[in-house]
């Protein structure tokens, strides 16, 4: 069988660079196969993929081999690679060219020079295939994250590729969006038999649907056998068993029996633990003694909020009081107002009634500069924190501000706390989205607050930084004595490491509890581990916890 | 064409009028039309016809309240020109004032008066220009010469709103971290307004990139770009443009001739009119009322269709 | 013929001039003040685009172009709360002394469509890309002047743009509607827009003395990280 894409003994390494980005990559992808390629963020990922489609080839120094169809890829014709080979990216945004639906999916044929008659045709066909007719002169503007990365998809596929490269199309959707996605890639995969990389760190959804699951570390491939398989080996290495998903994770964490190979779904993984008849301990829950009397970090009292005068409350009546010293995540989908919320209590958005408090005062009380140092907010846009050219820079020039005695000290000991010495005198638009979310983190901290508002955190992050993330906001938490109220539909993270978990919806704050408790009465809003053991042991909420009874 | 800047949206109509339907060309060429009338019937009965006229299609779009507000924009140019002709212009066989050696003629303050009249129209068929050639009207009219500039302008025209609602993302992160826009006077915020817009081209590049890639891997610049055009030139559009071209030709002819341009230097002629000079004026009427008449038989339409059943 | 296809602009737009001499000459068309002026509008303005329409430009040349002339007509669309500041001719200078002429003519030409498309197109549209454009051109041929990149002389040269610009902006309408054309025409119509004039001319010349140094480093940094124009070699040499 030949190979569709093959590459021989691949090295590379970026102009001005002084290691190698890839390094003997020797790798064959079959016709029909759907390929998950996972690794830690800057070990190669995208660079890799990249490498598979002609046009997108970085500057650098490239040696080995890749062939496509059995023929070196780079002597294909410019219009025949953008035709069989489909590129899809990370921001459902940033890859919008035009400002419809319809002039975007024709944009696509009308650079390879195709009539007026056949682009509508394609247009016609493809849009009943993909449901699209209702959205088709629709403003992209006037999209969803998850409409978007379904035009940005839709704009590929009307090339009839035969390979498909994604770069984590699901990083920034949520995780409804992301479910739909991953169907349609399914329905992609197996109706059309086009060939499928993609790359992820959040692999939960992907790995049902993938034939083999690669691993990359620092421009290795270091795995390229089927999902279990690789699953396996990952489970043997301490830093890289964090991307393993959370039900097969259960499974190798506590050695459960495997009838028919390592479960990947939360229906597999029941079916398995059904027959495997083990028994679970009961997760043991921390019981924070209760003061009799705290303040209130944050506090409000029958808020109401609406952003025209069409009386569409996005808030409405709501209340919510977060103690001193609390881990509060707000959960919920995209769209139901989190971020509104956040805004309002920040008093960046005045509510239309209601009050709100931050440490005991009325937010329109506060002077503002004191307020900013006293209670920080951090954006899903960490980069528009910055304003000089290096992360040093940004630092001192935030400690100078602040009138911080000695602000090289303060910034040099920012840098350390965060972990983010190497990046000091580097350009912090150049660092990767994690590294700017720690870096904007870094600038807030320097005025030490001591109520910090997140939206968002982990979007985009790789597991490993991820964890990274919560440990730091942990330790703050604990050593600082900072209130931390979150926004987020990551709910494993928020399992993991917040005290209290709520849910916004139809403008109000449904239900606030400590987390075991809350995600334990949800039905559909709980974490993949709960959905796996609910029926065994009902409150057990994080994959770490999963524990046999000897 | 006018758009709502902070959605990028064309600010939406309560109804659809019959010329929003009709192909680009159509409308460009009675446009094309009516700002040439403008400009070649100088005779206060035509100016005067096509200035009441113009003000009608405007109603007709409701857009009245642009009407006042664009006169009341254009108030000193219109001043300007009615001053400075006279004052310029020493031509002219009657002459009602003269000092210090400049002469105001009669003949002079005519000509400055219908050139403040000329402008007017002009301005106002420019209103319901930009109403009705929406920018992707617009855009299909460009895309036929050049795409490449139409693929340019596109992107900067979709760029604009989210720069702007990013741009407000931005200023309030950056006074999250201290650095404030709101302080001072006037010209000190305004300084500081364009300092954060370098944060927000730095930003704009970053994502900018992968726009491009995202392009690249679609096939742009491998092949000679073709363009997909949406609006179709049905047999209406043709009947129309026929119509307009013929109208318009006809007049501009019977301009050429003399008809409906009255005489001002050296010495000002006759106002009234030939039969010839109101067939002429007639056919003007008709053609500016081009987007009445439309609406007129739209409502005609429905109106006898219902009374029919 | 790809040379042909190159330079038929100028084929064009000296063959067009040539037919206006002939028209002024033999045929009045002196007379017309709009129509010649307006042909004087395009036949400037056509070598411009015809070269950016023929020649081959990567998606990454047209999307760098794209953010540079946004930011232009955003200075004018958003910062209608400010009247007094409008960036838009400062990013265009600076964009012409970053990247060279012709980027200079396409990020102000386009900066005028695309900000009318917002505030409304009207006769002045034409007169708006021709001010902005040029002004793109004659800053992109300073560029390689030691002197032109110094903030003094910007300064200077950001109060003679501001004249300028509102001196060709004034043309459009002292052109069709005021008869006759002499010079005191002209100082009239000039003088009436002083004030207009000088600040805008005062604006650009603040803005170019205290941003041109930031705004031309992060355009020339992106210049290299997008490998643009002669970018691309220049690393590849350094490199290898």
């Amino acid at each position: 069988m030949v190979a569709l894409v093959e590459t021989r003994h691949l090295n590379f390494e970026y102009a001005l660079s002084d290691h190698k980005s890839l390094s003997d990559v020797t790798l064959s992808v079959e016709a029909g196969a759907f390929i998950v390629i996972a690794g830690p963020s800057g070990s190669g990922k995208t660079t890799l993929l990249r490498q598979l489609k002609p046009e997108l080839q970085p500057v650098g120094k490239r040696t080995g081999e890749i062939l496509f169809n059995g023929h070196p890829i780079n002597e294909l014709g410019t219009v025949v690679s953008a035709q069989s080979i489909g590129m899809v990216f990370q921001s459902p945004d940033d890859q919008l060219v035009m400002d419809n639906v319809i002039q975007e999916l024709a944009f696509s044929l009308e650079n390879v020079g195709m009539s007026s008659g056949d682009i509508q045709r394609r247009i016609a066909e493809l849009a009943s295939f993909l449901g699209l007719q209702d959205l088709l002169y629709e403003d992209v503007t006037n999209l969803s994250g998850g409409q978007k990365q379904l035009v940005n998809l839709a704009s590929v596929l009307i090339l009839r590729p035969k390979l498909l490269l994604l770069d984590e199309p699901t990083a920034q959707l949520d995780p409804i969006a992301t479910k739909s996605f991953m169907s349609l890639l399914q329905r992609i995969h197996e109706e059309l038999g086009i060939t499928i990389v993609m790359t992820e760190h959040v692999l939960d959804d992907v790995l049902p649907l993938a034939d083999q699951l690669w691993f990359i570390r620092a421009g290795e491939i270091t795995d390229t056998n089927t999902v279990s398989d690789t699953l396996g080996h990952l489970w043997q290495q301490p830093d890289a068993r964090l991307f393993v998903p959370d039900v097969p994770y259960v499974f190798l964490n506590n050695q459960l029996t495997q009838t028919s190979g390592l479960p990947l779904t939360v229906v597999a993984g029941r079916r398995e633990l059904r027959e495997g008849k083990a028994k679970f301990k009961r997760p043991v829950i921390a019981t924070a003694k209760e003061p009799v009397r705290r303040n209130w970090a944050v506090n409000l009292t029958h808020v109401a909020f609406e952003y025209d005068r069409n009386g569409n409350y996005v808030l409405d009546d709501l209340n919510l009081k977060v103690p001193e010293n609390d881990w509060l995540a707000i959960i919920g989908k995209n769209g139901t107002g989190k971020t509104t919320l956040l805004k309002v209590m920040m008093g960046l958005l005045t509510p239309r009634r209601g009050t709100a408090k931050l440490l005991g005062k009325r937010v329109n009380s506060w002077h503002q500069q004191s307020l900013y140092q006293q209670v920080s907010f951090l954006s899903q846009t960490p980069s528009d924190y910055f304003s000089y050219d290096t992360v040093m820079a940004e630092f001192v020039a935030r400690a100078e501000q602040l009138g911080l005695t000695d602000p090289k000290q303060a910034a040099q000991e920012m840098l350390t706390r965060l972990d983010l010495v190497s990046l000091a005198n580097q350009n912090p638009h150049d660092a990767s989205g994690g590294e700017q979310q720690l870096i904007a983190l870094g600038i807030l901290l320097l005025s030490a607050p001591s109520v910090l508002l997140l939206d968002e955190p982990t979007k985009g992050l790789d597991p490993v930084r991820r964890q990274r993330l919560g440990k730091i906001l942990k330790r703050l938490q604990q050593e600082r004595g900072v209130t931390i109220v979150m926004v987020s539909h990551d709910m494993a993270f928020s399992a993991r490491f917040a005290d209290h978990c709520t849910l916004l919806f139809d403008g109000q704050i449904v239900s606030q509890a400590e987390p075991h408790q809350f995600f334990a009465e949800n039905f559909f809003y709980t974490t993949a581990t709960n959905r796996l053991m609910r029926d065994l042991v009902p409150n057990l909420i994080t994959r770490e916890e999963v524990a046999v009874v000897e | 064409m006018a758009m709502d800047a902070n959605t990028g949206r064309p600010i939406r109509h309560p109804r659809h009028l019959v010329i929003e339907q009709l192909n680009p060309w159509v409308l460009l060429t009675y446009y094309v039309a009516v700002v040439g009338c403008a400009m070649v019937f100088i005779h206060p009965v035509f100016l005067g016809t096509m200035l009441i006229l113009m003000v009608g299609v405007n109603l007709v779009g409701r857009s009245g309240h642009r009407v006042l507000m664009t006169l009341e924009g254009s108030v000193f140019m219109v001043a300007f020109i009615m001053v400075l002709n006279p004052l310029v212009n020493n031509r002219g066989a009657h002459v009602i004032w003269t000092f210090g050696g400049v002469l105001i003629t009669v003949e002079a303050v005519m000509y400055g008066l219908l050139m403040a009249l000329s402008l007017v129209i002009v301005l106002l068929t420019f209103i319901s220009y930009n109403q009705y050639l929406t920018s992707q009207k617009f855009m299909y009219l460009f895309s036929r010469f050049s795409p490449k500039l139409t693929l340019l302008t596109m992107m900067t025209l979709r760029f604009v709103p989210l720069f702007i609602k990013r741009f407000k993302g931005i200023i309030q992160a950056q006074s999250l971290r201290g650095i404030e826009v709101e302080q001072g006077g006037f010209r000190q915020r305004s300084i500081s307004l364009v300092k954060l817009m370098a944060v927000l081209l730095e930003d704009s590049f970053d994502r900018a990139l992968q726009t491009a890639d995202a392009m690249s891997a679609r096939g742009y610049a491998s092949h000679k770009r073709t363009s997909f055009q949406r609006y179709r030139f049905t047999q209406r559009d043709l009947v129309w443009l026929l119509w307009l071209l013929l109208l318009s030709g006809s007049c501009f002819f019977e301009a050429s001739q003399g008809i409906g341009r009255l005489v001002i230097y050296p010495s000002l002629g006759q106002m009234g009119l030939s039969v010839e000079g109101w067939l002429v004026l007639l056919e003007v009427a008709i053609l500016v009322s081009f987007p009445m008449i439309l609406e007129g038989w739209e409502w005609g339409w429905w109106h006898l269709l219902k009374h029919g059943i | 013929m790809s040379k042909l296809k190159q330079r038929g602009g100028y084929l064009i737009s000296i063959s067009l001039m040539v037919l206006c001499l002939v028209w002024i000459t033999y045929f009045n068309g002196d007379q017309h003040y709009l129509i010649l002026s307006l042909l004087c509008l395009v036949f400037s303005m056509l070598p411009f685009y015809w070269h950016f329409e023929m020649k081959r430009s990567e998606a990454r040349e047209i999307v760098f172009l794209a953010v540079l002339a946004t930011m232009a007509a955003m200075g004018r669309v958003a910062m209608a709360a400010f009247p007094d500041v409008k960036p838009t001719s400062f990013i265009v200078i600076v964009t012409a002394l970053a990247l060279g002429p012709e980027s200079g003519f396409i990020v102000g030409s386009t900066a005028a469509i695309v900000s009318n498309l917002f505030l409304g197109q009207g006769p002045w549209t034409p007169w708006q890309m021709f001010a902005w454009g040029m002004m793109g051109v004659t800053a992109g041929l300073l560029r390689n002047l030691k002197w032109a990149h110094q903030r003094g002389w910007l300064a200077t040269l950001g109060i003679i743009y501001g004249f300028l610009f509102g001196w060709i902006m004034d043309l459009w309408y002292a052109l069709v509607y005021v008869q006759p054309l002499n010079a005191k025409t002209f100082v009239a119509a000039f003088a009436a827009s002083f004030y207009f004039d000088l600040v805008h001319g005062v604006t650009t010349a603040v803005l170019l003395f205290c941003f041109y140094k930031s705004w031309y480093r992060i355009i020339t940094r992106y210049k290299y990280k997008y490998g643009l124009m002669d970018a691309r070699e220049e690393l590849e040499r350094s490199s290898f």
